[in-house]
């Protein structure tokens, strides 16, 4: 049964070789470039005493001819979504027709009645093509997070949700999980097409499942409060309202930043404008009118004025590769699910 | 060797043609005494047969007394049929063929001669 | 000591086997014995459950009803039960892409008793180029190469699924044939059964003959005793036709003619002499039983 599944599956298993070969054909390069440059920038920023705008020059230097520029923090590349593509495929190409095309060409029946039972064919089947999975997946993350440290240093942005779906052991949880779910759509519904689509489906809605609910609640959250005047505030006004959140907490690189909103002295959150500041945010009062003075002065430094802070929540850098381990263990985990259902399918289900 | 054929639209069970052929060869003088009969493989291959059907066959002519099973070696033609005396065959021959003229001048086609011998000789 | 005769003598017992789907029987109150060492044909309309006959006898289905008795097992997905069993499916399943040489190598290395030079005289004697893809070879090449992969596995019992229906009159007789040698080879220990619409073909291979119809096993024995058992009569239009003698079948008017195709009850059923009894084919006979089967099918 090793022998055949082998046979069966070997053209696969070399052009998934292939595809790794040219990935760190392209990965190693890049990795060298990006570490090298950086490391360069860092030694001639420090003489010139001009590091904090080493990401910016380094775009200047040259990265922006490979990288976005304007990615500073979590924007996607097509180069990112090829990568990002990776388990994606594998469960739609590798998983789904593993079962459904032997249904599909009736070899099912053909191989069901040699000598072995089903249980043992699928016992194999699936133990082969999910370690082939992992090592590809495993590889294939090992080679993204080489070529990303220097990104990872500069932005600081590995908690984000495309790098962390892309570095670390979270690609190993995810492909095998992809696979196992493409394996069982292909076994249920029996034909290729169908099983790769729903696959794609199921796949995208977990993709956007766990990183907006799930993976914040991993562990509990910090909390934290930040003043008024520090760089990088986002603010968005309304007609009488305003929001204010920060994408990093300073004193915590790579921290991710769950939620951050304004509250006030006692800690309420604020999301009206104090009447004070009305005229710094230039919201006409109606009646009386705001003083020159008062429409001069910067809105933040106005809310400050009025004791106002921002509440910040956010898993610190420190954690993550604990919230690697864990969302790896519970892809894994999920996948004995359809893992389950495929021995189910198979088992229990004629011919 | 003789070359078996088998028909399957003439709605003759393949045992019983087998065994007809086997003794319309022997009487024509194509299978002679002594003669090997194809082997069960052979005659499977030649027919495309139920082997049970040639053993059946062969059975049945060894059972006519016109073949010999030989263990290990195969199946020998043992000896003509038993025909009757030349002269009474002669006899035969003549009354029969006055008969057919007879039918003949009562206006029976080949046809209707052959159905009228069927049916008698069934009866 | 039945049950010790049984198993040596029987290949194949169902009782009742039943298979539904939905609320849809494809196969209802099925009660065959194949004795051990026939070629058995397995005929009937299309839907009359033949397909899902054969896939419950080699497990790729498990019953709804009743049970079967296969070479003194339940069918079950050992590698002891599997390996007693060679099957072929109606579509000829193969791996497309796969060259002849590596199917023989599937078989070699996934079952137990397989015999590797039994398919390669096999193949090599019907001139089937063993390198080449199996998705290149003609129908009957194929048909051949999934006979080879079922016979090498040394079977106690073969069960093919229509396997001649999309071959050229040829390439059916080329099958015919290696089937027969293969069952001459077997020197008894080999049970074929063999589904078909192709009755003539039928009688030339097969000594056993099983006719399921409207849901019932119509027909469960030996073509030799089927058509002692049945006969033909021909007998004067308007007089009585029924008669403790036998149960017809079919019955067919002429002007001044009926004739009746009868299966006998009495051994020694002589007729009056106004009738004339004839024998009947076995082709005859099947299609009368399963035109008697439709009407009833269509009264009901």
């Amino acid at each position: 049964m090793n022998w055949f599944t082998w046979e069966q599956y070997k053209k696969q298993f070399l052009m998934l070789g292939i595809a790794l070969a040219l990935y760190a054909a392209l990965a190693i390069p890049l990795g060298l470039y990006f570490w090298h440059t950086y490391q360069q920038a860092l030694i001639t920023c420090k003489q010139t005493n001009t590091c904090g705008r080493l990401t910016q020059d380094l775009f200047q230097s040259g990265w922006s001819r490979v990288l976005n520029p304007n990615a500073t923090a979590g924007g996607l590349t097509l180069f990112n979504v090829a990568i990002l593509a990776m388990p994606f495929l594998l469960g739609m190409f590798v998983g789904a027709p593993l079962i459904a095309r032997e249904y599909a060409d009736g070899t099912n029946k053909l191989i069901w009645t040699r000598s072995v039972s089903r249980h043992k064919w699928l016992t194999i089947k699936l133990l082969w093509i999910l370690v082939a999975t992992a090592i590809f997946a495993g590889i294939f993350a090992a080679l993204t997070t080489w070529w990303s440290r220097a990104g990872n240093v500069l932005f600081s942005d590995h908690f984000s949700a495309t790098e962390f779906a892309m570095q670390g052991i979270v690609p190993v949880g995810y492909a095998v999980l992809a696979v196992s779910l493409g394996v069982m759509f292909g076994a249920l519904f029996k034909r290729t097409l169908l099983a790769l689509a729903v696959t794609l489906g199921v796949l995208l809605a977990v993709q956007i499942a766990i990183p907006n609910w799930v993976r914040p609640h991993l562990q509990v959250p910090h909390h934290t409060t930040l003043s008024l005047y520090q760089r990088n505030i986002g603010t968005s006004v309304g007609a009488k309202t305003f929001a204010l959140t920060v994408p990093a907490i300073p004193s915590q690189p790579g921290a991710w930043v769950l939620s951050s909103h304004a509250v006030n002295a006692s800690g309420q959150p604020v999301t009206a404008v104090p009447p004070a500041c009305q005229g710094a945010f230039g919201i006409s009062q109606g009646s009386g009118g705001a003083s020159d003075n008062a429409q001069s002065q910067d809105p933040l430094a106005c809310l400050a004025g009025q004791g106002l802070h921002i509440a910040a929540t956010y898993q610190p850098a420190y954690r993550y590769w604990d919230f690697q381990r864990i969302e790896a263990g519970v892809y894994l985990a999920l996948s004995l699910i359809p893992i389950g259902v495929t021995y189910w399918l198979v088992l229990k289900r004629d011919a | 060797m003789i070359i078996l054929r088998i028909n399957t639209r003439s709605g003759v069970p393949p045992y019983l043609q087998i065994v007809q052929q086997i003794k319309h060869d022997i009487r024509l003088g194509l299978l002679k005494k002594g003669d090997k009969l194809p082997t069960v493989k052979e005659a499977v291959t030649m027919t495309a047969v139920n082997p049970n059907t040639v053993f059946k066959a062969y059975r049945e002519l060894e059972h006519q007394g016109l073949v010999k099973g030989q263990p290990g070696i195969g199946v020998f033609v043992l000896n003509n049929p038993d025909t009757p005396p030349a002269d009474a065959q002669a006899r035969l021959t003549a009354d029969l063929t006055r008969w057919i003229q007879e039918a003949r001048k009562l206006g029976l086609d080949d046809e209707a001669t052959e159905a009228l011998f069927h049916i008698t000789l069934r009866k | 000591m039945d049950n010790v005769a049984a198993k040596t003598t029987t290949a194949i017992q169902a009782t009742d086997l039943g298979k539904r789907y939905g609320s849809f029987w494809a196969l209802k109150d099925c009660n065959i014995v194949v004795p051990r060492g026939s070629v058995t044909a397995l005929v009937g309309p299309n839907g009359a459950g033949k397909t899902t006959l054969l896939k419950l006898l080699v497990d790729l289905s498990s019953p709804s009803a009743g049970s079967a008795t296969v070479l003194g097992m339940t069918p079950n997905q050992s590698s002891g039960y599997l390996s007693e069993i060679g099957y072929l499916a109606q579509e000829i399943p193969l791996y497309s892409q796969m060259t002849v040489e590596k199917h023989l190598a599937m078989g070699a290395h996934l079952d137990t008793n397989w015999d590797n030079g039994l398919a390669v005289s096999r193949l090599k004697e019907l001139k089937i180029p063993m390198g080449r893809p199996v998705g290149k070879l003609s129908g009957g090449q194929r048909a051949q190469v999934g006979l080879a992969l079922a016979l090498a596995k040394k079977p106690k019992l073969l069960l093919l699924d229509e396997p001649v229906a999309a071959l050229d009159p040829l390439a059916r007789v080329e099958f015919l044939t290696s089937l027969a040698q293969a069952a001459t080879d077997a020197g008894g220990e080999l049970t074929v059964v063999m589904s078909s619409h192709l009755l003539a073909d039928l009688e030339r291979v097969c000594d056993h003959l099983i006719l399921l119809a409207a849901g019932e096993t119509q027909l469960c024995d030996s073509i030799e005793h089927i058509i002692a058992t049945h006969k033909l009569l021909v007998g004067p239009r308007n007089e009585a036709t029924s008669s403790p003698g036998y149960s017809i079948i079919k019955e067919t008017h002429a002007v001044n003619e009926t004739n009746l195709l009868v299966r006998l009850n009495d051994k020694n059923f002589r007729s009056s002499s106004r009738w004339h009894v004839h024998d009947a084919n076995i082709e005859d006979i099947v299609l009368a039983y399963m035109e008697q089967a439709k009407q009833e099918g269509d009264e009901r």
